[in-house]
């Protein structure tokens, strides 16, 4: 009788799951829906415009540069690698124990190659290589949603991104930007499987920063969602995807010959993050360590602070999976789970990185009354606000 | 629909469309995914033996020190007062702590994290008598059993302490002649091997973690307070 009764009440509790889950589209249509995609070009320009000025006007009205403060924290270790390279001792932070092995080189590349090898001033080139990275990202995002969410506001998703809580880092010296770029660009060219195109971003992806690298890892969870078994079949029948799961990482291995040559230590990227407090742990252990802070020291807010972002990150997490967007719940949890395993440090940072959270933060939004969800818009781009004015005065929480 | 279309909600040919390559293709699809496979491949190989010295690999591999090199002062202990021994305090810097010492947190205990580290203490200069130093020290993990730790400073091995899990006050009498004239001396501890928590099944941490340091307490030596007293 009690089975009976359990056995029900789970066919309820997945059947209320089963309504929100997606369809996903066939490439045909999928590229159909990115060809008929309206991007809204205006409102992206327009909430970029608004934002950065307000940002500017607060900055000038507390006596800040703004370029100065965009351009600082990890803003300068771009800017070292851009001028002089890798290093092949640590010597950066005060202990003289970091090296700039750390910052994946697509970013500071592409500054070197907007400053015309450094001539023109990297602190204003950076703020603005930036935002136009964002511009491309932002219509590609559109594009993104037009082919997995039909009918989902753009405009919502242009204003939310361009204002939400930690959105300066897309106008700071930072990859983030390229990295959003990347990221919906290798998701665009997936669901319309133009697979050579895949290749390329991924790879890419894996030269901006350590977690493209899971992009691969996220597309091989969701063919076997998907496909299951037969998803090794399937990738004996399609070499290029098996050329995909080995292009992905790439990026990262050609980093790591760099670095090999360098320092004589391949691994040089993943070992310097100790120089920042860094070590792989568990990280279940830190989340709860972090939340138990409330508890024990709410004074010590910041620990508590990034443990309850991890939360709410994973809760996105799961709303992606609630939804069946595989591939963007795999993204989400890589992005999370492995930063978390190191520490609690820039946890929110990572999330904005990924914007993956910032879809499911947009499915949710979708799911409310139009002027509630616009509300919630503004009172996050408030909020940021305050960040920003902390980010101003160097608040290295924020980094 | 595929022949297995029925696996899945749907198809693999509906989601993903058929295959596109064509048969002629296919080899050098292949062989560029065998090739890039096999320059990933070298590239793991090569990290597993890093061409690197010491000091990096003891910090940034091992991570059995906090500190990369020396940077931060000696600072000159007095005499009759005890100092906890922790990042942050006056004795936790990569100047007295970076042989051998971690030091993860201000709230943490400083732990060795190999079999043989080194402290660099130092007296007021010219102080020209022998000087006691104490030390709080515990073995991981809290229930080890004693065994003998040497005590080695400048070179010269002074005495063994058996040290256990629970944290118990250890001293060691240093003759005039050991400590250097600008009153600096090297104390270096030999003890067991260092266990990491995953080997013991505590939790999941593969660093090793050997003797843990709480406080180091100095004093004058009771021969030298009954010579003065004679005198």
């Amino acid at each position: 009788m009690n089975d009976t009764v359990a056995a029900a009440g789970r066919t309820v509790f997945t059947g209320s799951l089963r309504r929100f889950a997606t369809q996903t589209p066939t490439p045909q249509e999928a590229l159909s829906r990115a060809k008929a995609a309206r991007i809204p070009w205006l409102h992206i320009l327009l909430a970029l415009v608004v934002t950065r000025g307000v940002w500017l006007a607060i900055a000038v009205y507390g006596d800040q540069s703004y370029l100065h403060a965009m351009a600082q924290f990890d803003g300068s270790w771009f800017k070292g690698i851009m001028t002089r390279g890798y290093d092949i001792q640590a010597q950066g932070l005060s202990d003289g124990d970091a090296g700039n092995w750390a910052f994946f080189p697509l970013y500071p590349a592409l500054l070197w190659l907007v400053t015309l090898g450094g001539q023109l001033n990297p602190d204003l080139t950076g703020v603005l290589l930036s935002n136009a990275l964002l511009v491309v990202a932002l219509g590609l995002g559109c594009r993104y949603l037009a082919i997995t969410r039909p009918g989902a506001s753009m405009q919502l998703f242009v204003w939310l991104t361009a204002s939400m809580p930690y959105s300066f880092y897309f106008s700071a010296v930072y990859s983030e930007t390229l990295f959003w770029l990347l990221c919906f660009a290798s998701l665009i060219d997936w669901r319309c499987q133009r697979t050579g195109r895949v290749m390329l971003w991924t790879l890419l992806l894996s030269l901006t920063r350590a977690t493209g690298v899971f992009w691969v890892i996220a597309m091989g969870i969701e063919l076997l969602v998907r496909l299951r078994l037969f998803a090794f079949v399937e990738l004996w029948r399609r070499p290029d995807w098996l050329l995909i799961g080995v292009m992905g990482p790439l990026g990262l291995f050609l980093f790591m010959a760099v670095l090999y040559y360098q320092t004589g230590d391949a691994l040089a990227f993943s070992h310097v993050q100790i120089s920042w407090g860094r070590e792989m742990g568990n990280p279940f252990v830190n989340l709860i360590e972090g939340l138990s802070y409330w508890l024990t020291a709410p004074e010590t807010l910041r620990p508590a602070w990034q443990a309850s972002m991890a939360l709410v990150g994973i809760g996105l997490m799961a709303w992606l999976g609630v939804q069946r967007r595989w591939l963007e719940m795999g993204l989400a949890g890589f992005t999370l789970f492995v930063p978390l395993a190191t520490g609690l440090d820039a946890i929110p940072r990572y999330m904005i990185g990924m914007p993956v959270f910032v879809l499911a933060l947009h499915d949710l939004l979708s799911r409310v009354p139009r002027s509630l969800a616009w509300m919630l818009v503004a009172l996050g781009a408030i909020f940021n606000l305050w960040l920003v004015e902390n980010w101003y005065d160097a608040a290295f929480w924020l980094v | 629909m595929t022949q297995h279309s029925g696996l899945s909600e749907q198809g693999a040919e509906a989601l993903y469309a058929a295959p596109r390559i064509a048969h002629r293709q296919r080899p050098w699809l292949l062989l560029m995914t065998a090739i890039v496979l096999a320059f990933e491949l070298s590239m793991l190989w090569l990290a597993r033996d890093p061409q690197v010295d010491d000091h990096y690999r003891r910090y940034f591999i091992d991570h059995a020190t906090t500190c990369y090199r020396p940077i931060g002062e000696v600072p000159v202990i007095e005499m009759g007062n005890t100092y906890a021994v922790r990042k942050g305090e006056v004795l936790g810097n990569c100047g007295v702590l970076w042989a051998g010492f971690y030091s993860p947190k201000e709230d943490q205990a400083v732990s060795a994290r190999l079999a043989e580290v080194t402290l660099r203490l130092k007296v007021a200069p010219g102080l020209h008598q022998p000087v006691v130093v104490g030390m709080d020290l515990s073995r991981y993990p809290d229930n080890a059993e004693p065994l003998p730790v040497q005590v080695v400073v400048n070179g010269t091995l002074l005495t063994h302490w058996p040290v256990g899990g629970s944290k118990e006050r250890f001293e060691v009498d240093i003759p005039e002649r050991l400590i250097a004239s600008d009153g600096s001396i090297s104390m270096t501890l030999k003890g067991p091997p260092p266990i990491a928590p995953r080997d013991v099944g505590l939790n999941a941490n593969k660093f090793p973690i050997g003797l843990r340091l709480d406080v180091i307490a100095l004093h004058s030596s009771p021969r030298t307070t009954t010579q003065k007293a004679g005198e």
